[in-house]
């Protein structure tokens, strides 16, 4: 069962073409990773899902609608989840009060919002952090507040763009933990990813795109064995015959 | 290097301070303190009004309003209007100025908020200018720049809106009103939102917030309550003119009453409205009507506050989200 | 028909006047990212200067043009120099961060200066009357004030003067990179702090420059500037943030819808026009007639 089907999204910008028929389609439940070069458009992807961008061409199908043409916040309520690559935090807010924020939009009280607002620091792992401002955080806890905004609206499809970017592997491993036990609530996850070795152990499917397109779909192995792929990450010359 | 404000106050000791506050200038009148520092007193409040309402705008919702006196003067006017060309009592500007100033707000929202930062601002400084212009040249209308006289209403029973006792309860009674309001309204799920869209409108959409929709909210909101302190002014004064309801001086002592109180605070312009009122009427006992020391002041003044206390005088009270 | 030749040129000898303006308000935009409020100001002041220079000494302003230009470029040196770079090196800002926070400084600026201005010269509008002020010349037909010429001349060699710099100067090569991304200049050598305070100073002796041709033209009066600071604003818009050519044409384009229509409108209105103006662009063009960010 697929929660999300991307048929032929081309978006451009001036003469640039970020995405060029890009088709793909998530189901239901799983744990996508999203890989490719940097500037291959894998951010440019999240914005056209989430609605920041609008594509020339394509469609995207989320439970049986097309999405494209809403905006951010009809496709939040809609239930998709997303992060930035680079966190955007409510800078003036206490951590508590960014996830209560979020958290208003499914809430029908202050009261209950509050509730999840805590269950959800607790999940992450930023209880004892919560009157603190994000400016305060470390990386690693930006990243997790990123999340827990995410999660407090209680999406059904959360993507996560680079959540494990210049993390220490101790970190990297807690978060890994956390994507997996929100997945395994019931969450379905695309993790657009560098760090080679999440993609690797966390993903059932992985997608590469270079230059806006897809080049591969597979499985980690497949994709990791793949020449294409090989030579959109290190150049034709490092190709294995 | 953040120094840690201490929280002076905790909620039920707020509300006692706020309760002293009230008690206090309910027994002002009793007080023996006479008619001229029972008018500047009004001033203040009719100030007052409008800068909480500037501040849930341009402090909570980030969207910085520098003609406030859009509003200010929608309200000012339709008192004197509905006298001279409805011939009804000009106390009926208090309804319809603040209902007009809000749908004004509404309708001037859909282009202005296709604005951000500094070109909002600019653009409702035009605005501003516009309203005024037009005020000024259709003297048919408005009366020009020679204004409106704004006529003696009749006595109703025991209220007698001409006694000067009786206004000053009157604004007291609508400062405690919008200031609850307001104060609520702030606190509630929309001050969340406006907050939200004032740090990031990005983050705030990801989060499921209509930002044009509540900005919207905040901006017609903050007409509403503008537009009635617009409207009891003109109604005190007995006379409105474009400069004084449009002009740019109005505009921009909402504008520093709200930045020097502590912009994203509703409570911050209950110290800087009577304080900046105070001082203003100082300056003109002091220098004359005439000159611009009042004005000139206030030019130091937010320079004094920005760079020294930019987030206003309530923060050296407290730190908390007031 | 002739009239309407009459009130095209005025437009446009006006309309270079304002460009001159309009180009160091983008300026400082592009460099900082900061509206100055008090631009219109410091023409006001360099107004004020010319007039009280000939009042005493009876020297024609244009001779003496430098004196008035140093006096805002000292302005603006305080200005940026001090009151600014303190704001940005405290680091805390108010409501939307340091755009606003420096809008609101210059806005506390303009007051400062516009109600000193009427503290120490009153409010009385004064007119500066020099020999050849009611010299009329005749251009193609229409009959021209000779300030009005002159004033579109020295307009037009100061933007040039301008332009040349900004093209064809290492010191304005920066400026513009400045502009583009002041980060990548700053870690191409660039000394933004320095750059900063040329941007200013260059800026004020535009105003200046444009102050001292105005005195010629028009009233004296306290708060003629704050009219300056937002035409200027508005051909800023007009031409697309940044770019310098933009505002030279926004300019004249507001100086002729402001003739043609005190004209054929209203007198009244005047000034409403670029407002009006203003906003329709704004919202049809967010980013001005020219686009942004160029030279």
């Amino acid at each position: 069962m697929s929660i999300l089907e991307v048929k032929s999204v081309t978006k451009s910008f001036g003469g640039l073409k970020a995405l060029s028929d890009v088709t793909f389609d998530v189901k239901q439940g799983e744990l996508l990773g999203l890989i490719g070069p940097n500037g291959s458009g894998k951010t440019t992807l999240f914005n056209v899902i989430t609605g920041y961008y609008r594509p020339e061409k394509g469609s995207i199908w989320f439970n049986g609608e097309n999405i494209v043409g809403l905006k951010p916040f009809q496709i939040a309520k809609k239930g998709i989840a997303r992060t930035f690559q680079i966190v955007k935090p409510l800078s003036s807010l206490s951590v508590f009060d960014n996830v209560l924020t979020a958290s208003l939009l499914r809430a029908s009280n202050m009261r209950s919002a509050r509730e999840r607002a805590s269950e959800i620091l607790k999940y992450v792992g930023l209880s004892e952090k919560r009157e603190a401002k994000p400016s305060e955080l470390t990386i690693a806890d930006r990243r997790k507040l990123e999340v827990a905004r995410a999660l407090a609206i209680e999406p059904r499809l959360l993507l996560l763009d680079e959540t494990l970017a210049g993390l220490l592997p101790s970190e990297i491993d807690l978060t890994l933990k956390l994507i997996k036990s929100i997945q395994a609530d019931g969450i379905t996850i695309i993790m657009v990813e560098h760090v080679m070795r999440a993609i690797m152990s966390a993903c059932e499917r992985v997608i590469v795109l270079d230059h806006g397109e897809i080049i591969a779909k597979g499985s980690p192995v497949e994709i990791a064995k793949d020449k294409k792929v090989i030579a959109a990450y290190l150049g034709a010359e490092y190709q294995l015959a | 290097m953040k120094r840690r404000i201490p929280l002076a106050f905790k909620k039920p000791k707020r509300l006692n301070i706020f309760l002293l506050i009230a008690v206090i200038l309910c027994l002002v009148p009793e007080l023996g303190v006479g008619t001229y520092v029972l008018r500047i007193l009004i001033l203040s409040l009719v100030f007052l009004i409008a800068t909480m309402a500037w501040c849930l705008i341009s402090g909570y919702t980030g969207q910085i309003n520098l003609a406030p006196t859009m509003f200010f003067g929608l309200g000012a006017y339709s008192s004197a209007l509905v006298a001279r060309h409805l011939g009804l009592s000009p106390w009926l500007g208090l309804l319809i100025g603040p209902l007009l100033a809000s749908s004004f707000a509404l309708v001037i929202g859909f282009p202005l908020f296709r604005l951000h930062g500094a070109y909002f601002a600019l653009a409702t400084l035009a605005v501003g200018e516009i309203l005024y212009y037009v005020m000024v040249n259709e003297v048919w209308f408005s009366g020009g720049t020679v204004g409106l006289q704004v006529p003696f209403s009749p006595k109703i029973l025991f209220i007698d809106f001409n006694n000067i006792y009786f206004q000053y309860y009157f604004i007291l009674v609508l400062a405690f009103l919008s200031t609850y309001i307001l104060y609520r309204i702030a606190m509630s799920r929309l001050g969340y939102y406006f907050m939200a869209i004032r740090d990031d409108e990005d983050t705030a959409m990801s989060m499921g917030i209509n930002v044009f929709k509540y900005k919207e909210v905040a901006f017609c909101v903050s007409g509403f309550f503008t537009g009635l302190a617009g409207a009891f002014y003109s109604n005190f004064l007995l006379y409105v003119e474009p400069s004084l309801a449009f002009g740019i001086t109005p505009a921009l002592t909402v504008v520093i009453m709200g930045i020097l109180g502590g912009a994203d605070t509703i409570l911050g312009a209950w110290i800087s409205a009577p304080l900046l009122t105070f001082i203003m009427e100082g300056l003109r006992l002091v220098f004359g009507a005439a000159g611009a020391y009042d004005l000139f002041t206030l030019g130091v003044l937010i320079i004094l506050i920005i760079l020294l206390l930019p987030r206003g005088l309530i923060r050296l009270v407290t730190a908390a989200k007031i | 028909m002739s009239l309407l030749f009459e009130t095209l040129i005025a437009g446009i000898m006006t309309g270079g006047i304002y460009g001159v303006i309009a180009v160091g308000l983008a300026m400082i935009f592009g460099v900082m990212r900061v509206i100055n409020f008090a631009h219109g100001d410091f023409v006001m002041v360099a107004m004020y200067v010319s007039y009280f220079l000939y009042l005493w000494f009876n020297i024609d302003p244009l001779l003496i043009i430098f004196v008035p230009i140093a006096v805002v470029a000292a302005i603006a040196f305080l200005v940026e120099g001090f009151i600014l770079r303190f704001s940005r090196l405290r680091g805390v800002f108010i409501l939307g961060g340091k755009e606003l926070t420096g809008l609101m400084i210059l806005v506390g600026i303009s007051m400062v200066l516009e109600n000193g201005a009427q503290i120490v010269w009153s409010p009385n509008y004064r007119s500066l009357v020099l020999p050849w002020s009611s010299i009329t010349i005749s251009i193609w037909g229409a009959k021209i004030s000779l300030p009005y010429v002159i004033a579109f001349i020295i307009s037009i060699l100061t933007t040039i003067l301008f332009y040349i710099f900004m093209t064809r100067t290492d010191l304005g090569r920066a400026i513009r990179a400045t502009v583009i991304n002041r980060e990548a200049a700053s870690l191409m050598g660039v000394d933004t702090d320095k750059i900063n305070l040329i941007t200013w100073i260059i800026a004020s002796v535009m105003a200046g420059v444009a102050g001292v041709v105005m005195s010629t033209l028009f009233y004296i009066y306290p708060t003629v500037g704050l009219a300056f600071t937002l035409k200027a604003f508005i051909i800023t818009i007009l031409g697309g943030m940044g770019s310098s050519i933009g505002a030279f044409f926004g300019a004249l384009l507001l100086g002729i819808a402001e003739s043609v229509g005190a004209v054929y409108i209203a007198v009244g209105y005047k000034e409403v026009i670029g407002y009006i103006i203003f906003l329709v662009v704004l919202l049809l063009k967010p980013s001005g007639l020219f686009g942004r960010f160029r030279v």
